[in-house]
């Protein structure tokens, strides 16, 4: 179907990976990356949390908070008929729970979030995964697998992380780039499943 | 406004960012760091300051992040946002985004596309 593509406009889609300390949230940006996994900079004062607002940037108290930014771009083609290109942006968020308050701004719009977790230390993303769920934004739990960590049963993971059977619980390696990949559409599938049950206002 | 006289250029050599906001706080335009901007209509005349046209270097390619910009000049997000806004207002850059796009991530329509995609990826 020629001409489905109607401009040389591109979509922006935001996807969010989270989870606690070391967990490989830069690693699965960067396997999945169209581009070498890029540092974005904030600068963050208690002042400014929430908000969109350089207040007190020249503080001491100011902190520097940098995520992880990588991408993907979706192109109309033979294959798959795209009204415009899509350029998903993805953006892995600082491992240490207290800066959580900027996630609020990097969740507004998303179209989702991973949440990565390691069996050996689950607790580490319990934070992250309240965050979603208070938010409303689909999000999947991936269990990053570690060569040394004991394998559980999704069933285990999911009563252990008291989520709700319709969060998807899946296992990545997020060092391969198909594996990630697995888990940005199964993310995507979920989201799209939420969007039909629930029709945007 | 991106073509007034810049502290860079008077050799000043390293300027705080936050000097070159002109100590404004918020931008002038919207912008998340999602969003996509590319070169405008109409290219400037006249030399751009070196950080405005540094960011809008970064443009020329097609459809770039807000965040990507940032990542790439080693900026804080919030004064590149100033920066971009800046050259909107001035349309050297637009907007890369069709409108009404604010609910693209809960768009069964769209969702469905990007899902398709991944999966040929
Ligand atoms: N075996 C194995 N190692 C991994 C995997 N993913 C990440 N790693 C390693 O684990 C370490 C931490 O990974 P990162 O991607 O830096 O983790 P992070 O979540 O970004 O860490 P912080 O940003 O510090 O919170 C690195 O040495 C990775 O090489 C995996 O799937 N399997
Ligand atoms: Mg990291």
């Amino acid at each position: 179907m020629l001409g489905y593509r109607n401009s040389d406009l591109t979509l922006s889609l935001k996807i969010v990976v989270s989870g606690g300390f070391g967990v490989g949230k830069t690693t699965l940006v960067g396997a999945v990356s169209e581009i070498t996994p890029l540092r974005t900079e904030e600068t963050l004062t208690e002042a400014g949390i929430g908000t969109d607002n350089l207040t007190g940037i020249a503080q001491k108290s100011a902190t520097t908070v940098a995520m992880d930014y990588g991408r993907i771009t979706l192109r109309s083609g033979h294959e798959v008929q795209l009204a415009h290109d899509v350029q998903l942006q993805l953006f892995g968020t600082p491992g240490q729970e207290r800066f959580w308050f900027m996630w609020d701004d990097l969740a507004k719009g998303a179209v989702g979030a991973v949440v990565l977790a390691d069996t050996r230390r689950l607790a580490d993303c319990f934070a992250a995964i309240e965050f979603f769920e208070n938010r409303r934004l689909p999000f999947l739990v991936a269990l990053n697998q570690f060569p040394d960590a004991r394998r559980y049963t999704e069933h285990k993971v999911r009563a252990a992380l008291g989520v709700s059977s319709s969060v998807p619980v899946v296992s990545c390696d997020a060092r391969d780039r198909a594996s990630s990949r697995d888990v940005l559409t199964a993310l995507v599938s979920h989201a799209l499943h939420r969007a039909q049950l629930v029709p945007s206002a | 406004m991106a073509g007034d006289d810049g502290l860079l250029d008077d050799g000043l050599g390293a300027v705080r960012p936050y000097a070159l906001v002109g100590g404004r706080v918020t931008p002038s335009q919207e912008l998340d760091r999602a969003s996509l901007v590319k070169t405008g209509p109409s290219p400037p005349s006249t030399p751009l300051q070196s950080h405005y046209a540094k960011a809008f270097d970064l443009c020329r390619a097609g459809a770039v992040s807000v965040a990507e910009i940032a990542a790439r000049l080693g900026q804080p997000l919030q004064i590149v946002k100033i920066w971009l806004a800046d050259l909107i207002v001035d349309d050297y850059l637009t907007n890369a985004m069709p409108d009404n796009c604010a609910d693209a991530a809960t768009d069964p329509r769209i969702l469905g596309e990007v899902l398709a995609g991944l999966q040929k990826l």
